[in-house]
């Protein structure tokens, strides 16, 4: 089931709402409850994966129970690996074994990619790592394990929460609807499911225009530019709109998921980017790999080559942050450009230069990142060609006039308050969270009504790919 | 995790504050003005897209409203402005009823507009006029008020409509109803059917003609949004579903809520919605093809060839045994006829589309097959223009496949005999 559809909203969110708050007493038939509308939600959207999704969930917790932490790693890194990645490393194989002119044909999978899977395995592999560390025991509550594995809020596309957060507030799940979570819920949503249907999905309408596509992209810096900027700002929209939904829906059941977006494009250097950027996956990356990458690499070099070590640590992360993304060369290629950056940065910080944290880095890092969304929205070497000869400037300034001449009319006000909303440092729905003011509540039900009225077909999000 | 904004106006920040207002302030200008165009002068498209681009940029700049009201309330608290905060803590059930309330309010408002307008006819009643025809539920309405049931029911695609029963009266001596319906697919024309079997009570329909196209066309999902309410009943489980799911969805379409309006405004100004189609109470339609037989002509120049394709072969194949089994059932002869083609695409369509031949050809022998099997089927392969006396002449085709009712008329007379023969064993069978 789509989060974005009339099904969900209309339907399955009050009816799940109504019989958890009103008919269900004890926090632990809740659970029970949160378990099985996860499942039914999940099932509708495809009920061929039940089987792996309560598979891997069982075996991370048994295994977790029992200490065997490399055998329940392996487990869940096999299941993405299958999934995602097999065709992927096989047609690259394939590629090199041609070019001997092997007759030897390696055998391709091309199996359906379970919805979530990058997302519960991660939260699996997070909680065997903390098991293996001892940050925390291992639960020994089956139902609440797999109910923080499926819990259909964040099944889709995340936040990646830990089981130490989000586990533990499952297994202790309020006793009586918080009003205070309940506006939270709806001032979430709202600006979600505005952000998604109102800016985002018009910013996709603008994408699709011919004047966009490759063989009729004119030549200049103006046009390609006005195109990373809008593919920017769409991911973002995108993605962050549906990261609200997520909390806003964890809210409503009384559960607090942790933010993953603040603000990024106001980053004033490549690092705070990452720490504004899909913050939970950063997170995660810090935590489980960045870290011990870093000590194993001055355990082994010396305290000498520190700097080394985490210009290493960094190009490797950020390689496997862009391959998370998917089975792609230019994921990879959007990491190791990222990688790259933070190493400037961390360079830059090291020299300790007066324009790191100033307005000067702040439109730099924008520049740079968005610079960075070719490699990630690049179909091809012929189309990535194309726009970075014309992203440096190889194909002269061009002009808007291209742009102008094919945007429709009513596109105008959705550009500049697309603009105004992701530069003003509040487009978060956490950043409008603190202002208690009835009337500001009773715009957020207006704002939260408007967005369905467009709601005609469902609509899906870019991140639940990954 | 969220940034903490600086106390402290900077330069910068000023500047940036006032570029950002400007941008707001032309963003509510553009917004506004939208409005300040003479609607009342504009079509229902115009007046649709207007009002859903006005509702769109509302929503944007509310959003946008929000969020700048929450970083200057920021500011302003931070800069010690708000002294003393007056206001008595609100509290937060306060605070989320409102914000369910206004939400609930504004839904309710739009859903119900649109249902209570029913703008495109989907909703089973029409207290307003109905902004796009929906020539089913029309048809559907007529049926309904027959005092008798008609001895001959036309069922088929647009192809149909301009078959009168009045001429089928006049010439062959029975009474007749045309429940032929625009652009339907076969499952479209088996609920038509099924209707029509289970409202002949009082007395059945003895023929039916039923027009059936050169290929197997299907589209259920399509059938089940523009189906009348009426048909629900005579649906698969799974077209049921979607039926109710479509109906849910466009409450929710701000297009259909724009049109609402746009019927609203022109009643109060007592203005005549145009119609497209003209139906009249025994269900002949006069015909408005949206291209002209020189468009047609245009167009298939410009692709090429036809491109077709015999899908859903044994779909189709298994709705029309249904259709049979149920006249049957019923004692109601069907004479199944293939409708001609203008001259030119025929001869294009036969020549250059192999697929074409080859799907026609399938539909043709499966048709003589089961006049066979079946002694209350009869069919005409009417494709061939050489079969009809006077139909060659090009003026009798509104475009490729629309038939004016000369020509109509000249189609019922080439299938006298068969519905004669079909009158006689439905009434042998009655017997």
């Amino acid at each position: 089931m789509q989060l974005l559809s009339i099904s969900f909203l209309i339907f399955f969110l009050p009816a799940c709402l109504v019989l958890y708050w009103k008919f269900i007493k004890t926090p632990r038939s809740r659970l029970w409850f949160l378990l099985a509308a996860s499942l039914l939600f999940y099932s509708l959207g495809g009920i061929q994966f039940i089987p792996l999704l309560l598979a891997l969930s069982l075996a991370t917790y048994w295994l977790a129970q029992r200490k065997l932490i490399w055998p329940g790693v392996c487990l869940n890194l096999l299941a993405l690996v299958v999934f995602k990645y097999w065709d992927f490393g096989i047609t690259n194989l394939q590629n090199v074994i041609d070019q001997f002119d092997i007759p030897f044909v390696l055998p391709l999978l091309r199996l359906a990619f379970p919805l979530g899977l990058s997302y519960y395995v991660f939260k699996h592999l997070g909680y065997l790592f903390d098991i293996q560390k001892g940050r925390y025991e291992a639960t020994t509550d089956r139902l609440t394990f797999i109910t923080y594995s499926v819990f259909f809020p964040q099944i889709s596309a995340g936040p990646i929460s830990s089981f130490q957060d989000t586990g533990k507030q499952l297994g202790n799940l309020p006793t009586s609807f918080s009003y205070d979570m309940g506006y939270q819920g709806l001032l979430h949503l709202a600006v979600g499911i505005a952000k998604k249907l109102l800016l985002a999905e018009n910013i996709a309408i603008i994408l699709g225009m011919r004047i966009f596509e490759t063989e009729y992209l004119p030549d200049g810096l103006a046009v390609a530019w006005v195109l990373v900027l809008l593919q920017g700002f769409f991911l973002y929209l995108d993605f962050s709109g549906y990261t609200d939904m997520a909390l806003g829906l964890g809210y409503l059941f009384g559960v607090t998921l942790p933010p993953n977006f603040d603000n990024p494009y106001t980053a004033t250097s490549p690092r705070r980017f990452w720490e504004r950027w899909h913050i939970s996956l950063t997170q995660w990356f810090r935590i489980y790999l960045f870290s011990p990458l870093s000590r194993f690499l001055i355990q082994r070099w010396g305290a000498t080559r520190k700097t080394i070590a985490q210009y290493t640590a960094n190009i490797v992360t950020m390689t496997l942050v862009g391959l998370w993304h998917g089975a792609s060369a230019w994921f990879v290629l959007w990491g190791v450009y990222h990688g790259v950056l933070l190493n400037i940065n961390a360079w830059a910080e090291r020299k300790r230069l007066r324009v790191v944290g100033s307005w000067i880095s702040q439109v730099a890092t924008f520049i740079a990142v968005m610079f960075g969304w070719s490699f990630f929205f690049s179909s091809g070497k012929g189309t990535f060609l194309i726009i970075f000869r014309n992203l440096v400037g190889l194909g002269g300034f061009g002009s808007f006039s291209d742009f102008f001449a094919e945007l429709p009319a009513n596109y105008h006000v959705m550009l500049i308050v697309t603009v105004l909303v992701i530069f003003s440092g509040y487009a978060e729905a956490a950043n409008l969270s603190k202002i208690k003011k009835p009337w500001f509540a009773a715009l957020v039900g207006i704002l939260l009504a408007i967005p369905l009225m467009f709601l005609g077909e469902p609509s899906d999000f870019s991140y639940v790919q990954f | 995790m969220i940034r903490k904004s600086n106390s402290k106006l900077s330069i910068n920040q000023l500047l940036l504050i006032i570029t950002s207002a400007s941008g707001y302030l032309f963003s509510i200008w553009r917004t506004g003005s939208l409005l300040l165009q003479d609607l009342t002068r504009s079509n229902a498209e115009e007046f649709s897209s207007i009002i859903v681009s006005f509702i769109e940029n509302c929503g944007a700049l509310l959003l946008c409203s929000l969020v700048f009201a929450a970083f200057f309330l920021e500011k302003i608290k931070k800069r010690g402005v708000l002294k003393k905060d007056r206001s008595v803590k609100t509290k937060d059930d306060r605070l989320f009823k409102l914000s369910l309330g206004f939400f609930i309010v504004i839904l309710a408002s739009s859903v119900v507009s649109i249902v209570v307008v029913n703008p495109r006819g989907l909703y089973g009643f029409s207290l307003f006029p109905q902004l796009y025809d929906n020539i089913r539920q029309e048809k559907v309405g007529y049926y309904l008020d027959l005092t008798e049931t008609p001895e001959v029911i036309i069922i088929g695609t647009s192809r149909t409509l301009s078959l009168s029963p009045d001429y089928i009266e006049e010439t062959l001596g029975y009474s007749a109803f045309n429940f032929g319906i625009s652009g339907p697919q076969l499952d479209d024309s088996l609920l038509v059917a099924k209707f029509v079997f289970d409202h002949s009570d009082l007395q059945r329909p003895e023929v039916i003609i039923f027009e059936v196209e050169g290929l197997h066309r299907i589209n259920p999902k399509r059938t089940a949004q523009v189906s009348p309410l009426q048909f629900v009943a005579y649906m698969e489980a799974e077209m049921k579903v979607l039926a109710v799911v479509s109906r849910i969805q466009e409450i929710f379409n701000v297009h259909q809520l724009s049109e609402a309006l746009y019927v609203l405004q022109a009643v109060q100004g007592d203005e005549a919605l145009s119609t497209y189609w003209d139906v009249t109470p025994n269900g002949f339609t006069a015909f408005k093809p949206p291209f002209t037989l020189e468009e047609d002509i245009a167009r298939l120049e410009e692709t090429g060839r036809p491109k077709t394709s015999c899908k859903n072969k044994s779909e189709s194949e298994d709705y029309i045994r249904e259709i049979v089994d149920l006249a049957e059932k019923h004692d109601i002869a069907i004479v199944f006829y293939i409708s001609p083609m203008h001259p030119y695409f025929f001869q294009k369509y036969f020549e250059k589309d192999s697929n074409y031949v080859q799907c026609f050809n399938d539909v043709y022998e499966f048709f003589v097959s089961l006049e066979k099997e079946h002694e209350n089927v009869f069919f005409i392969n009417l494709k061939n223009i050489e079969s009809i006396d006077g139909i060659t002449d090009e003026t009798g085709f509104y475009d490729r496949q629309h038939l004016t009712p000369k020509n109509a008329n000249l189609l019922i007379d080439a299938m006298a005999e068969s519905i004669h023969q079909a009158y006689q064993k439905a009434v042998e069978e009655e017997d």
